[in-house]
């Protein structure tokens, strides 16, 4: 092989990276660890805060002021305004479903709007079929009353109204449902401009009845000034006169709401965090190995280099090395934001078909280059200094290396030699002992911050539970007119997966240690029962399944029924007694302040209440089941039945959590990763650094076995340093976050993280340890002789 | 009565056109108490065959007996602990470690062995070696001359059979080479300790017992220097 020619000094840059290629290499893999832990928690953050405008404009529209007061003329004047990018009007008849406006006796609710409603607010909202109404004559549905009504497009259709006075109108397409509608099984009509004003005149004052303007910004205005600035020239007041699109103006900064300020302050110090601990992680990396560059460095300076030619020397070595290590950072880090948005488009189709499949976060990129690069060129001045301040004559000799820094002898004397070195060793350096251990303490500071996020996650958004239906039947008045053999019939003649009934009973007067007391009475049956062991806190389910006088009651701090209390009930004229046989967590029905709720079997139910079919009846419906099946299950439940489809809402209920969730988890992994990633090399690099010296005690007597208990030592040492450290720092971090993000929302006080605590200190001393079987394998393969002829 | 016997030792380096012949069947034996120098040029093999002996090389082919112990037979973990018991080193560059003042350094190889050092041993060992009044310091307050002092006391605290230096004034001025000389004499003559020096100084040969010199790995007996 030829050899280069050297032309100039710098030159030697390559050369000295070829010959020191394990160091080389254990430096750049931590500058790219850096350098990837800020691309991708920025990179997820930012797709984070995307996702969640694309639900925003799902669920509510994309808009950011809605006018309730403003009439026809201030409307046109605030389009004129140049921040102003779209004003749509939108009506509503009936949005609650309450009053008679019947297509062909199903519930409708009537919106009114012009075709920029659609275009620009509701884009979410398609057309599946036809075309939105050109005439007062026509009307468009939504896509439920097509199968279920046997429309098509051109079909007539009459609206009755509650004031008696029937409407005509064509159909002139089918938009898509909307969960809302779905959930309250009622059907959407949409009618233009004029033809919902002609309707709307006849509709009596008390009717449920709605008009306003949306009203769409400029993305680049500061909004809330804009906000401000009409509400002030209308006389207009929030609440009453308008109202703001909060999640959207929260999701592109532009939010003034006070706890959306909080959650802004909680995320600035979780990224200042993530910034500090890239910037500590390649500052340790590279102190690291400033013994054997202050040795080099003094040795050029020998042979003449001046000190200026030094700090070019390790300028272009640290540019090097970010050359190769910020790309290696980045391009992981890109690709990993890109697999998490990959699963929340698998997991959640239709939700976040709207999600970039390779889209990049630029502003993570930009954060995670100028991390590396910044805090690589900082860092690197030091052994430049330190070169300059050693002698020529030292360095040349070789004991620049050999006996740098010892200020304070190691204590043999509190522990065995081999131990009292390795602690020695973590000690030897104040700078060095700093920045390793804070290092890995800032690892234990981000995992209990961002395990605040995790509790404000927990509070904000619950998951779907596995008891949660896809459709409710539900008998008028919460009568228990539902056929028992329903719920069977449904699993065996329709595709539901599971079909399960409840009895109720409600406000059921009862006592229980002379004191009175209300309840709801409820069954279960065995999926039920089933579902409820997981929440099960004392007593036992079988009891409940086999006993007719056994109940359950569910946990709250101001319910009196406790484990083994017998409560007397008082129902149709009779008094029984039943006995609590065991208490629940928690259960899918929401308590009433000085209202207890107990469940039973539906034996014990109807020997208690009397005979009777179900209440409600829930179902689970198979991955393929289509409308089609929908329908033959409303078709099953019959015409005197309240159908409640919550397929959409299920959707977007299941949409918002996952999106939270995957990120929020994904932070925690991350950071989870990056430390055992980050100790690993870090020890790695310290061992590397004193290998020489390994040698010479290998040489004088120190077995393997001692060497690695050494290293052990030292490794635990940091461990236990950084432990102290992350602790004093992170539970306070911890806590301040919490305030912010829950205490402040939900009242909940702050509590000790015990479990994030314990999980990321184990997990610190897992890598830790593990941490010493690289360099473990490493002195086992030592030459001794190698190593001291070295010198 | 014999403590060493080296028997056929060979060790080659590298294969083919790059092999090396460092040693060539080298055999020898020496007794209890024998201040023995081995001598020969840069690149002769005398370094290749103290490593060899002290067990931190492995020859290609040959046997070393320590006290009737055959070093190379034994399991690395074993070979260590009978290294540090019964052979004393001292290099050129010294190997003292930075964090241990002089008194840890000298009886390192004792808290290797989780052993109590006898303090009055410590303190005779520091008289000798002329070190009382800097027992507390380091290493790097210490001159090169001092420092060597230090690196013998360590060789001989476990009361080693045999003591190897490697060129142990090979970084020191003459007036320490000569305190480092007069000390390794005075060390074999009142312990009654082993030595086998190597040098590439044949004046330093004049006060040992015996010389051996090392040409393109072959070693041929020289006889006693102080007759």
């Amino acid at each position: 092989m030829k050899d280069k020619k050297m032309k100039r000094y710098l030159d030697l840059i390559p050369i000295s990276a070829k010959v020191h290629r394990k160091q080389s290499r254990m430096t750049l893999i931590c500058i790219s660890l850096a350098v990837f832990l800020v691309t991708v928690i920025f990179g997820m953050a930012d797709m984070e805060v995307r996702s969640q405008r694309i639900q925003a404009v799902k669920d509510y529209g994309n808009w950011h002021l809605m006018l309730k007061s403003a009439d026809e003329k201030e409307a046109a004047m605030i389009k004129a305004r140049p921040e102003v990018t779209e004003v749509a009007w939108y009506g509503v008849l009936n949005y609650r479903l309450a009053q008679d406006y019947r297509i062909d006796s199903q519930k409708a609710a009537v919106c009114g709007f012009n075709p920029e409603f659609l275009s620009s607010i509701f884009t979410e909202l398609a057309f599946v079929e036809g075309n939105f109404p050109r005439n007062g004559e026509e009307a468009a549905l939504t896509e439920n009353a097509k199968e279920r009504l046997n429309l098509k497009v051109g079909d007539s259709i009459t609206l009755d109204t509650p004031g008696g006075k029937p409407f005509k109108y064509k159909i002139s397409g089918f938009i898509e449902n909307t969960s809302m509608l779905m959930k309250a099984d009622g059907i959407g009509t949409l009618l233009n401009q004029e033809a919902f004003r002609a309707l709307s005149e006849t509709a009596d004052e008390t009717f449920d009845q709605d008009s306003c303007y949306y009203v769409q910004l400029s993305e680049r205005c500061d909004m809330n000034e804009v906000i401000a600035d009409i509400a002030e020239q209308y006389h207009w007041s929030e609440k009453e006169d308008f109202a703001k699109n909060t999640k959207l103006l929260a999701t592109l900064g532009q939010s003034d709401d006070s706890f959306i300020g909080q959650l802004y302050t909680a995320a600035f110090v979780l990224f200042l965090l993530v910034l500090l601990a890239g910037i500590l992680m390649i500052a340790s990396s590279l102190n690291s190995n400033v013994m054997q560059r202050t040795e080099f460095f003094g040795m050029l300076r020998c042979l003449g280099a001046s000190k200026k030619q030094i700090i070019r020397f390790v300028r272009l070595e640290a540019f090097q090395w970010c050359k190769w290590a910020v790309p290696i950072g980045i391009l992981p880090g890109v690709a990993v934001v890109w697999v998490l948005c990959a699963v929340l488009r698998f997991l959640s189709p239709a939700y976040f078909a709207a999600m970039p499949a390779f889209g990049v976060s630029w502003i993570s990129v930009i954060c995670g280059a100028a991390v590396g690069l910044l805090t690589v060129l900082l860092a690197a001045q030091s052994p430049a200094k330190k070169a300059a301040r050693v002698s020529p004559l030292t360095a040349v000799s070789g004991n620049a290396y050999a006996f740098q820094k010892v200020r304070r002898a190691a204590n043999t004397r509190l522990f065995k030699v081999d131990t009292a070195l390795g602690v020695h060793h973590a000690k030897a350096s104040k700078k060095n002992f700093l920045l390793m251990a804070g290092s890995f303490a800032l690892s234990i500071i981000l995992f209990l911050a961002f395990s605040a996020a995790m509790d404000f996650m927990h509070h904000a958004i619950q998951p779907l539970k596995p008891y949660t239906p896809d459709i409710s039947i539900v008998s008028p008045d919460n009568t228990r007119s539902l056929s028992s053999d329903l719920p069977g019939r449904l699993e065996d003649e329709s595709p539901a997966e599971k079909a399960y009934g409840r009895m109720f009973a409600y406000d059921i007067p009862a006592e229980t240690h002379k004191k009175s007391l209300k309840l709801d009475l409820l069954s279960y049956e065995k999926h039920q029962f089933q579902w409820a062991e997981d929440a099960l806190l004392q007593g036992s389910l079988e009891d409940v399944r086999q006993k007719k006088d056994a109940v359950l009651t569910v946990y709250d701090r101001q319910n009196p029924l406790r484990l083994g209390d017998t409560v007397t009930l008082r129902s149709q004229g009779e008094t029984k007694e039943v006995t609590i046989a065991g208490i629940l967590s928690d259960s899918p029905f929401n308590r009433e302040e000085g209202k207890e709720i107990l469940i039973c079997s539906e034996e014990t139910f109807r020997s208690l209440q009397g005979a009777g079919g179900y209440t409600i009846v829930d179902v689970k419906l198979s991955d393929e089941a289509s409308d089609q099946d929908v329908n033959e299950i409303r078709r099953m439940a019959g015409p005197d039945t309240v159908f409640s489809d919550r397929r959409a809402s299920n959707a977007e209920a299941q949409g918002a959590y996952l999106s939270l969730a995957l990120f929020i988890y994904g932070f925690l992994v991350v950071i989870a990763l990056i430390t055992v990633f980050n100790i690993i090399n870090s020890i790695a690099m310290s061992v590397s650094a004193r290998l020489r010296q390994y040698g010479a005690m290998r040489a004088i007597g120190m077995s393997s076995r001692q060497l690695i208990k050494m290293i052990l030592a030292e490794s635990a040492t940091y461990a236990a340093a950084s432990s102290i450290i992350g602790c004093i720092a992170g539970l306070p971090i911890h806590r301040f976050l919490y305030e912010n993000l829950v205490t402040s929302r939900w009242g909940d006080p702050w509590q000790l993280p015990l479990g994030p605590l314990l999980l990321i200190m184990l997990l610190v001393a897992a890598s830790s340890a593990a941490a010493v079987y690289g360099p473990a394998k490493r002195i086992h393969r030592l030459s001794i002789v190698d190593t001291i002829s070295a010198q | 009565m014999e403590i060493l016997n080296v028997q056929n030792l060979h060790k080659t380096y590298g294969k083919g056109e790059s092999q090396v012949r460092a040693l060539k069947d080298v055999s020898f034996t020496m007794e209890k108490g024998t201040f023995c120098a081995v001598v020969g040029e840069s690149g002769s093999g005398k370094s290749t065959l103290l490593n060899c002996i002290g067990a931190l090389d492995t020859p290609t082919s040959g046997k070393v007996y320590l006290d009737g112990q055959d070093l190379f037979s034994m399991k690395e973990q074993k070979r260590t602990v009978f290294r540090r018991q019964n052979i004393g080193f001292v290099f050129q560059s010294f190997q003292l470690i930075a964090e241990l003042t002089v008194e840890q350094n000298i009886v390192f190889p004792l808290l290797l062995d989780y052993q109590k050092p006898e303090q009055k041993r410590v303190d005779e060992i520091l008289e000798v070696l002329g070190l009382s009044d800097r027992r507390h310091h380091l290493p790097g307050q210490l001159s090169g001359g001092q420092q060597q002092r230090v690196a013998i006391g360590r060789a001989l605290i476990t009361r080693p059979m045999l003591i190897l230096a490697d060129e142990p004034t090979g970084n020191l001025d003459s007036k320490s080479s000569r305190d480092v000389m007069e000390l390794l004499v005075k060390a074999s003559r009142l312990y009654q300790q082993t030595i086998l020096m190597i040098t590439h100084n044949i004046n330093l040969t004049s006060s040992v017992d015996r010389v051996l010199r090392v040409t393109d790995g072959i070693l041929t007996d020289l006889g006693g220097a102080r007759e």
